[in-house]
C-alpha cells in the first residue's frame, strides 16, 4: 500500500475523532446554557456542568489534534523553509518530524504512567462531582499516541513524496473547512 | 544546572527560534523545548511528571471555554450568512456623503468583525464582495482595499473576540475585564477610520468619485434595522451579561452559541451543511489554539522555575527606565515580530516574558494587554508579511501587492495614532472594566 493511501486512511479515522470533538463543543454550549438557566430561574445548580466542561476542553484538544496535524493546520512558520530547495526541506522535515514523534512518545509514556497510577490508586477528582480521575486523564496518553502515529505518517510523507511541502499544502487545501472563501460565497448569496 | 540569565535566555529562545524557523508546528516546538529543558535542568524525573499534570490543568480551565464557543458562534453567524446581513444594512444607512462605500465598508466590517470575531474571514468576505462593487464605482485601492483592511482588523478588539480570551488566559488577567476594555478603543478606532475616509474622499474626490446612490426611504432603512436588530441584540446581550456580572464570559459564550442557533433558525438559514462546516472549522481552530496553550504553559513555567523570569525582571528593573519607555519597547518588539511571525506565535513567545515585567513595573495589566492586542492587530496589516494583506491579495488577484501595501499604510498610521491616544488617556481602556459590576 502506498504511503499516501495509508495517510488518507488514517486521516479519515482521525476525522471521525475530530467530529466527536466538534460535537463536544456544541454539546458543551448546551449543557452550560442549561446550567445557567436552571440556576438563575429555578435555583437548581448542576456542579457537574462546570467540571465536565473543563474535562471536555482537554478531550476536544487531543481528539482533534491528530486530524489537524494530518491536515497540516497546526500553525507553523514557513517563512524560512519555503525559501529552501526541496532536498533541504525534506531533510528539515524528517529531522523535525522525528523529534516531534519522540516527544509524542515521551508524552504518551509519562501521561500513561500518571493515568495508570490514578487507576491503581482509585484516585478521584477532587471536586464536588466525584468521578475516577483516570477517565478525564485517559485522553492524554491516547491522544499522544494518535499524534505520534500521525508524525510517523508525516515522516513517511517527507521520505517518499516528490515534493513533501507541496503534498502537505495539498492536504491542507483538501480539508479547508476553515478557509474564509466558503463563508464568502455564502455571504455573497446573502448580499 | 546553572547557566546564568544570559545562558538561560540563549538556551530557551535560541532553541525555540531554531524549532520554529525549521517549520516544526509551533506547539510541538514548545513541547520539545519543555521536555529538553526538564531533562537539562532537572535531569528528567520531577520535571517530566510536572509536565504530565500540567498538560491537563493548562487546558482544562473554565476560563478557556469562550475560545471554542466564541469561535463557533462566529462561524455559525458567518456560514449561515447572518453576519453579512449587517453589511447590507449599514450600507442603506450611510447617506449620500463623500466616500460612502468606504464608510460602509468600515461600518460593515466593524459589525461583521464583531459578530464573526475573525479578521481573516472578515477581510476575505468583504474583499471579495465589496471591492468589485467599489471598483465599478471608480474607487481606487486606498479607498476600497484600505477601508476593508481597516474594518476587518477591528474584529480582534470588539468582543466577542476569541483572540482576546487567549491573550487574557496567557497574561492571566480577568477575561471579563479584558473583553470589556476592548470596546471603547474599538469604537474609537472605527470613528477614526470614518473621519479619515470621509475627509480623504472630500479632499481627493478622484479616489472615490461621488455617484448617485439610490435614495432610500426611511421605511426601508427602518426595516433593515429591524431585520438586523436581533443580531445587534446578540452582541449586546453577550457583552451585557459579562458587564452586569450575570454570567462569566464562558457562560455568556455558551448562551451566545445557543442564541445564534435559535436566531439562524428564526431567519430560516439554519442548514445542516452550515452547522457541519461551522463545527468542523471551529474544531480545527480550537484544537490548534488549545494544543498551543498546552505546550506554551510548560514553557512559561520552565522560564519561571529555572529563575529566568525573576532574574530577567530584576535585571530590567535595575536599568532604571521609565515604565512608559518599557511599554513602548515591548510594543515595538511585538510590532517587529509581527513582520515575520503570526499573531498566536507572537503571543506565546512574548507574553510569558512581558507580563512579569509589566507587573514589576506597576503597569496596569489590562491596559497593557489592550495595547498589545492593537499591536497584534497591526501586525496583520503591516507590510511586507501582514497576513491580512495576503488574504486581500488572495481574493483580489488582479491587485498588485504594492498597491495593497500602499493602501494599508494610512491604516497602520491611524492604528499607531490610536495607540498614542490609549497611552495618553488610559481611561479609554479602563473606564468600562472599572464600571463592571462584580
Amino acid at each position: 500500500m502506498s504511503v499516501m493511501r495509508l495517510y488518507r486512511g488514517y486521516e479519515r479515522f482521525a476525522a471521525v475523532l475530530a467530529a466527536i470533538a466538534a460535537f463536544l463543543i456544541l454539546a458543551m454550549s448546551f449543557w452550560i446554557t442549561y446550567d445557567v438557566v436552571t440556576r438563575t430561574l429555578f435555583d437548581f445548580a448542576s456542579p457537574w456542568a462546570f467540571d465536565l466542561a473543563e474535562y471536555a476542553l482537554v478531550w476536544i484538544t487531543f481528539l482533534g489534534a491528530p486530524w489537524v496535524l494530518l491536515q497540516d493546520r497546526h500553525i507553523r512558520i514557513e517563512l524560512l523553509t519555503e525559501q529552501l530547495p526541496i532536498g533541504a526541506q525534506r531533510l528539515l522535515g524528517i529531522a523535525m518530524s522525528t523529534l516531534a514523534f519522540f516527544v509524542c512518545l515521551l508524552l504518551a509514556w509519562i501521561t500513561a504512567e500518571a493515568a495508570i497510577g490514578y487507576y491503581q490508586g482509585d484516585a478521584m477528582m477532587p471536586r464536588i462531582w466525584r468521578i475516577p480521575k483516570v477517565w478525564p486523564y485517559l485522553i492524554l496518553p491516547v491522544g499522544s499516541v494518535l499524534l505520534g502515529i500521525a508524525f510517523v505518517l508525516r515522516l513517511a510523507l517527507y521520505f517518499t513524496a516528490p515534493n513533501p511541502e507541496a503534498a502537505l499544502r495539498e492536504r491542507a487545501a483538501a480539508g479547508q473547512a476553515s478557509e474564509p472563501e466558503a463563508g464568502a460565497i455564502e455571504a455573497k448569496e446573502a448580499l | 544546572m546553572e547557566f546564568g540569565l544570559l545562558g538561560n535566555i540563549t538556551f530557551f529562545f535560541g532553541l525555540l527560534m531554531i524549532f520554529m524557523l525549521s517549520g516544526m508546528p509551533v506547539a510541538f516546538g514548545f513541547l520539545t523545548l519543555t521536555i529538553a529543558g526538564s531533562f537539562l535542568f532537572f535531569g528528567g524525573g520531577s520535571g517530566l511528571s510536572l509536565i504530565a499534570t500540567n498538560t491537563f490543568t493548562s487546558v482544562g480551565q473554565f476560563a478557556l471555554i469562550p475560545i471554542p464557543l466564541f469561535i463557533l458562534m462566529g462561524e455559525l453567524l458567518m456560514r449561515t450568512g447572518l453576519a453579512a446581513k449587517t453589511v447590507e444594512a449599514v450600507d442603506l444607512w450611510i447617506g449620500r456623503i463623500p466616500g460612502r462605500l468606504s464608510l460602509s465598508a468600515v461600518g460593515g466590517g466593524t459589525l461583521f468583525g464583531a459578530l464573526s470575531g475573525a479578521s481573516m474571514a472578515s477581510v476575505a468576505m468583504l474583499g471579495s464582495t465589496l471591492v468589485p462593487e467599489m471598483s465599478k464605482r471608480g474607487y481606487r485601492a486606498p479607498m476600497s482595499v484600505g477601508a476593508i483592511l481597516a474594518g476587518g482588523g477591528l474584529a480582534v478588539l470588539i468582543p466577542p473576540s476569541a483572540l482576546g480570551v487567549l491573550l487574557g488566559a496567557l497574561a492571566k488577567v480577568s477575561i471579563s475585564e479584558l473583553l470589556l476594555a476592548g470596546i471603547l478603543p474599538g469604537l474609537l478606532l472605527a470613528a477614526l477610520y470614518f473621519a479619515y475616509f470621509a475627509i480623504r474622499a472630500k479632499l481627493q474626490p478622484h479616489l472615490a468619485p461621488p455617484y448617485d446612490a439610490p435614495r432610500i426611504s426611511l421605511r426601508a432603512k427602518l426595516l433593515s434595522l429591524v431585520n438586523i436588530l436581533p443580531l445587534l441584540g446578540l452582541i449586546l446581550v453577550v457583552t451585557g451579561f459579562i458587564f452586569l456580572g450575570i454570567a462569566t464570559p464562558s457562560e455568556a459564550a455558551a448562551m451566545g452559541v445557543a442564541a445564534t442557533l435559535v436566531l439562524a433558525a428564526g431567519y430560516r438559514r439554519l442548514t445542516w451543511a452550515a452547522v457541519k462546516i461551522s463545527l468542523m472549522s471551529s474544531l480545527q481552530t480550537t484544537s490548534m489554539i488549545l494544543l498551543v496553550i498546552v505546550a506554551s504553559q510548560g514553557f512559561s513555567q520552565l522560564l519561571s522555575v529555572t529563575g529566568t523570569t525573576s532574574a530577567l525582571v530584576s535585571t530590567v528593573s535595575e536599568l532604571d527606565v521609565h515604565p512608559l519607555v518599557m511599554v513602548i519597547i515591548m510594543q515595538l518588539i511585538v510590532l517587529l515580530l509581527g513582520c515575520f511571525i503570526d499573531t498566536i506565535s507572537i503571543m506565546l513567545v512574548a507574553i510569558p516574558v512581558f507580563m512579569p515585567l509589566v507587573l514589576a513595573f506597576g503597569i496596569d495589566p489590562i491596559w497593557f494587554s489592550i495595547l498589545i492586542l492593537v499591536q497584534l492587530e497591526l501586525a496583520g496589516i503591516t507590510p511586507p508579511f501582514g497576513v491580512l494583506l495576503f488574504v486581500m491579495k488572495g481574493v483580489q488577484q488582479h491587485l498588485k501587492i504594492f498597491e495593497i501595501y500602499k493602501a494599508a499604510l494610512p491604516i497602520v498610521v491611524i492604528q499607531l495614532l490610536l495607540v498614542a491616544l490609549l497611552m495618553a488617556f488610559p481611561a479609554i481602556v479602563l473606564t468600562l472594566p472599572d464600571l463592571m459590576m462584580r
